[in-house]
Order: structure tokens, then C-alpha cells, then sequence
């Protein structure tokens, strides 16, 4: 077992929930997937989020991730209170303070290594002067400067990972969602890719995966598993 | 994300889907392409015609000629004289409205002589009024004038071509003379060239004209009109009788009054034709019109085709490109981001469509300049004007964005985790 990495930054909340819920109707029926979730988040934390499908862990990552609603609850973000934020406010948290990093790695097939990376500071909304310079930065930070005109096709799959580690990184966010980062890799890749989660961890950053590896999620500092909508277990180590 | 990154991120899946894209650019080629071509084919055969009407004297003209006597005064035949010196006077008495008013006598083609030189040519007997009535110009010289009239005097002024024929470009036929059916007459003045509407170059020029100078309109010799009828026809019996109003919305009221008093001259017989280059403009009008709303249908059926063409190639992208969608989202595309994009990509294929429609029109035009200069060597000739393009392009280019809105709004409504989820 890997030992977890810390953050001198950590301490400071930077998320904090309060009887979050999501519910969905499904014809006659609701269906709940959060279902009064309290959590606090601090900044520099790595937390790992387990549970089986059907948990909330994606419903979860999905609202914290600016993508979705909660049906109700508050959410303050940064100190911020972003419960009842407008789309476009929410686009804006996506685009400035939130990076993901998918499964399936997501890259756009038709553009470059650099090209996919300097697409989020296209939607930034901010004149970023020295945006390709940026990109380049966090393609090295990644290590995969040789292959910066390569596209996605032509990459393997830990290189893809790493091209979407740095697409996350490049408009400087305040929080990585990981959508099991590891679930297409073979172990070598994993931990490179965990170490360089870690690696983000100690530069300040904010740290939350979900997966269904038991080995992975050890290398957070804090697991919560979910089940049926709520936080069954908070476990710090 | 703007304007120029979207353009090129449509141009990049232009190529990508080079085959599709292409297809869906037909209607819109053949469109654009077929509008282009109507206006301008529309609007040189217009340009063409009003050149050829002003050549003729504009729509201010109105001609007065000898005409057949209506079934039931046949019998009067015997009587019936023609236009006459008579009907003239009684016009510049009676018709306030005439401004300028030009009895013509043709003599024929007479063959014209001078020292070392020869040529057939039409020698036509003309007044002062000749000249503005057939709106011409004097390149050097004068015009038959009023004295020449009076004292039947043997002068002449010659057509462009008659003089490039018959003298040097470093002679001056002012003063020199010639002889027509042996007659000597001295050279006062020489017409400035007229071109037939089209290409100068293509015209029907014969040997003998130098500086190619048109034959047609420019081989003439005018004589004095009093001259002609005593050396040539011996009464005054006009071939045709021109005249001119001051102002073309005049032209209405002259001509009852020239038919009332042209009833009066000819005790009744109806023995005349008045035409007006208003009636030739009108009849063409209509020709330009049905042009118009035949090819104008077939651009507008095309554009239609075309924008449901992009319409559909951009919904089949969009299907294609959910994940991607969610991907842009989840970066922090806004909707209007995606909408633009989609907006941008497909004015991307339609503004190529156009430029592509634009190339085809060139061809069209060539090739209908080329059938329509073989059957008619003086007939205009059509080119694009470039405010003709640029509507052109403008017009798919809106084509385009409006097929373009549907998809985009689609696109642009995804719901991101959704979009995501997409396989």
C-alpha cells in the first residue's frame, strides 16, 4: 500500500454540502439519488469516493462537478454559496475552478495533444495572453512535450490519461473530479497516474476520485463510501 | 470561442467529412450558382437591350412610318401618299410636345467614289434634327444644316466606318470630295462610331475598317434631305419620319396628338404605324420578368434543397458528435458556445457551397456567352458584376445559417452528463 500523500495547503474548507438531495422522477416513481449528503471538503485534500453503481457517487461528482442540480441542499464552493447558480454561472465554475478527468480519457479525436489542452482556456471567458504557453506548461508538467502535435489516435492509453490530467490542470482549478481516472490502464500506467494525482495534491489542488478499486482509492487520505444516496462511511487515515 | 477559432474548427470537419460535406454543399452550389447566372444573364440582356434602345434614339424616339390601310379602307389605296413633307409641317404646327423632328429619305447603297478608293454604301437624306433625334455625335465637323436644306446643297457627312474606308488615318475628310452616282459632294463632318451592344471585338467588322470600327450603324453617308428628293426620288415622300420628346413620360401624350394630326393630313386613312421604343421596352420587360421568375424558381427551389441538405448533414454531426458535445461542456462550453460553433460550422459549408456555386456560375455564364455570341454575334454579353457575387454569396451564406439554426439549438440543449454517457 501506497502512502498517502499530504498537503501543507490543506485545512481550509473548500467545499462544504449540507443535506444535499437529488431526486429524480422516473414515471410515477421517485427515485433518490442523493439523499441528505453532508460533507466538507477541505482545500488539498485527496479523497476517494467508493460505492457500488447505484450509490450516488456519480451523482455526487456530477454536482459538484457544476454539471447538474441538486434537487435541493446547499453547496458553498470557495466560500461561495453555488446552490442555486445560473447555467451559465455554472459553465463558468466548469471552464475556471473545476478540471475532470474521465474514464474514458474524452479527448477530442480531430485536434492535437496541445490543441485538446488549450481548449478549456477557449472557454475560460478570460483573455488569456500566453494561453499557448500555459498549454505547453502543463503538457510538460505531464511529460509528454515529444508528442504535443500528436492526436489522441496515436497516443496510448496512460498517454491519453496524462494529455486529460493536463487539459484539467491548465486553467489553474481549485478541484480535479476523477471519474476513475484508472479504470482503462494497466497497472503500470495506474501509477503514473496516481503519481501524478499526488504530485498535484502537494502543488495545492484538490483531489476527488471515484472508483470501484479498492488499491486505488487506498491512495487517497480519505475514503467515503456511499450507498443508496447517503455517505455510509467517512474514513480518514 | 470565437469567430475564427469556430471557422476553423468547421473547416477542419469539413475535411473531415470531405464526401458528405460535398453533398451537402450541392443544393446550395447549384443555387448560388443558378442565381448568379439569372441575374446577371438577366441583367446583361436588360443592359444589352436599353444600349441597343438608346442607339435607336432612347424612349424619348417615336417613329412614324408608312404602313398597310386596315381592311376596311383597302379600297382607298389609290389615295393613300405616304408620309410627306406635309405631315411634318403639320406635326411642328400642331404637336407642342415634339421636340426635335427628323424626315428621313434613303436613297439606297450608291456606290461612292473618290480618287484610289471606292465602297457601297446607304446614303440617307437628313434635316439638322437628325443628329439629336438618333441621339449621335459629331466626331469632327458639322451636320447637314438649315442653309444646306434651303440651297439643295451637294454635301455629305459621313458614318465612322465610311470614312475609316474611304480615307487614311492621316487624311481629314472634312473638305475633301466624293462622288455619288457621279455627283460631287464636299465632306462637312464625320459621325462618331456607334457599337452595337456586346463585344466591340466580336462584331460583324469587314476588311477595309482599320481601326475596327463596327459596320453596323457606322456605313452610311447623310446628304440633305431637299438634296435627295431632287437628285434622287423627285417628291417628298419620306421613308421615315423620327421625332423626339423632350422628356420619355411625354411620349404617351405625343402620340395621340401625332395620330390625330396624321388622321387630319391623311383625310382619314389610317395609312401610318407610330412605334415607340417604350412599347420594344415593355415587350422586353416582360421577356426579363418570366426570365427572372423561372431561373429565380429554380435558384430559390435549389437553396431551398440546399439549406435542407446542411439542415440534415448538421443534425447527422451533431448525432455523431454527442460525446464531444459533452466534453466541450464539461470544460465549460456554455450552450451559446456550442450553438455558435455549430452555426459557424455550418456557414462554413455553406459559404463554401457559394464560392464553389460562384465558379460554377462563371461556367454557366461562359457557356451561355458563347451559344448566345455564335447565334448572334451582336448580342450583349453578360459578365458578373462583383456586387452580384457578393449578394450571391450573402445569400447562401444566410441559407446556410438559418439551416444551421436547428441543429445548432439542438446541440446546444444537450444536457451535458447525458452527452457524456453517450456511446
Amino acid at each position: 500500500m501506497t502512502k498517502p500523500v499530504t498537503n501543507a495547503a490543506a485545512g481550509s474548507s473548500l467545499v462544504t454540502i449540507k443535506d444535499l438531495r437529488k431526486t429524480y422522477i422516473m414515471g410515477d416513481e421517485q427515485v433518490h439519488a442523493l439523499d441528505g449528503v453532508d460533507l466538507t471538503i477541505d482545500r488539498g485534500e485527496f479523497l476517494a469516493v467508493l460505492g457500488p453503481s447505484g450509490s450516488g457517487k456519480s451523482t455526487l461528482m456530477h454536482i459538484l462537478g457544476f454539471m447538474d442540480k441538486a434537487t435541493s441542499g446547499k453547496i458553498s464552493f470557495e466560500g461561495e454559496d453555488v446552490s442555486r447558480i445560473s447555467a451559465s454561472r455554472r459553465a463558468w465554475y466548469r471552464a475556471n475552478r473545476v478540471g475532470f478527468i474521465f474514464q474514458a480519457f474524452n479527448l477530442l479525436p480531430r485536434l492535437s495533444v496541445l490543441e485538446n489542452v488549450l481548449l478549456p482556456m477557449r472557454y475560460s471567458r478570460s483573455k488569456i495572453h500566453d494561453a499557448k504557453a500555459r498549454a505547453e506548461q502543463a503538457i510538460a508538467r505531464v511529460d509528454m512535450t515529444h508528442r504535443i502535435h500528436h492526436r489522441p489516435s496515436q497516443l496510448s492509453g496512460g498517454e491519453r490519461q496524462r494529455v486529460a490530467i493536463a487539459r484539467s490542470i491548465v486553467n489553474q482549478p481549485g478541484i480535479i473530479l476523477a471519474d476513475e481516472p484508472t479504470g482503462n490502464l494497466d497497472s503500470k500506467n495506474v501509477g503514473r497516474i496516481l503519481d501524478l494525482l499526488d504530485s498535484l495534491l502537494v502543488e495545492g489542488l484538490t483531489v476527488i476520485m471515484v472508483t470501484h478499486d479498492l488499491g486505488v482509492a487506498d491512495h487517497a487520505r480519505r475514503i467515503i463510501s456511499m450507498r443508496d444516496g447517503k455517505v455510509q462511511e467517512d474514513r480518514r487515515r | 470561442m470565437n469567430i475564427f477559432a469556430a471557422i476553423i474548427n468547421g473547416l477542419r470537419e469539413l475535411w473531415a467529412n470531405k464526401i458528405r460535406s460535398l453533398l451537402s454543399m450541392s443544393g446550395i452550389i447549384l443555387g448560388v450558382a443558378a442565381l448568379i447566372a439569372m441575374v446577371t444573364v438577366v441583367q446583361g440582356m436588360m443592359g444589352g437591350f436599353r444600349k441597343f434602345v438608346e442607339l435607336q434614339g432612347g424612349i424619348e424616339k417615336i417613329s412614324i412610318a408608312k404602313d398597310d390601310l386596315p381592311k376596311e379602307q383597302e379600297h382607298l389605296s389609290a389615295l393613300s401618299v405616304g408620309i410627306t413633307m406635309r405631315d411634318v409641317k403639320a406635326i411642328e404646327v400642331g404637336a407642342p410636345l415634339v421636340r426635335y423632328i427628323a424626315p428621313e429619305i434613303r436613297a439606297g447603297w450608291e456606290r461612292i467614289t473618290r480618287p484610289g478608293n471606292e465602297m457601297n454604301t446607304r446614303v440617307t437624306g437628313v434635316t439638322p434634327d437628325w443628329l439629336p433625334v438618333n441621339k449621335r455625335k459629331l466626331a469632327t465637323g458639322r451636320f447637314i444644316a438649315d442653309l444646306d436644306l434651303l440651297q439643295k446643297t451637294n454635301v455629305a457627312v459621313l458614318g465612322a466606318y465610311t470614312a475609316d474606308v474611304l480615307f487614311t488615318e492621316h487624311e481629314d475628310p472634312i473638305g475633301q470630295t466624293i462622288k455619288i452616282r457621279g455627283t460631287q459632294f464636299v465632306i462637312v463632318g464625320v459621325l462618331e462610331p456607334v457599337e452595337p451592344p456586346g463585344q466591340p471585338s466580336r462584331g460583324n467588322q469587314r476588311r477595309g475598317s482599320r481601326s475596327g470600327i463596327n459596320r453596323w450603324m457606322n456605313n452610311d453617308i447623310y446628304i440633305p434631305l431637299q438634296t435627295a428628293i431632287s437628285r434622287y426620288t423627285g417628291n417628298d415622300t419620306l421613308t421615315t419620319l423620327n421625332v423626339s420628346v423632350a422628356k420619355a413620360e411625354d411620349v404617351i401624350y405625343a402620340v395621340p396628338q401625332i395620330e390625330n394630326i396624321l388622321i387630319q393630313t391623311h383625310d382619314g386613312l389610317q395609312d401610318f404605324s407610330i412605334n415607340t421604343n417604350e412599347t420594344m421596352l415593355a415587350e422586353f420587360q416582360k421577356t426579363e420578368a418570366s426570365f427572372t421568375f423561372s431561373l429565380g424558381g429554380v435558384a430559390g427551389i435549389s437553396l431551398f434543397v440546399g439549406a435542407i441538405g446542411i439542415m440534415n448533414v448538421m443534425l447527422a454531426s451533431i448525432n455523431e458528435r454527442i460525446r464531444e458535445i459533452g466534453v466541450r461542456k464539461a470544460i465549460g462550453a456554455r450552450g451559446s458556445d456550442i450553438f455558435f460553433q455549430f452555426l459557424a460550422e455550418a456557414g462554413v459549408i455553406s459559404c463554401l457551397g457559394g464560392i464553389i456555386g460562384l465558379g460554377v456560375s462563371f461556367g454557366i455564364i461562359f457557356a451561355m456567352n458563347m451559344i448566345l455570341s455564335n447565334a448572334l454575334p451582336d448580342a450583349a454579353t453578360s459578365t458578373v458584376k462583383p456586387v452580384i457575387m457578393l449578394a450571391g454569396l450573402a445569400f447562401s451564406m444566410g441559407v446556410g445559417l438559418l439551416a444551421g439554426i436547428y441543429p445548432a439549438v439542438r446541440a446546444a440543449k444537450l444536457d451535458p452528463i447525458e452527452a457524456l454517457r453517450y456511446e
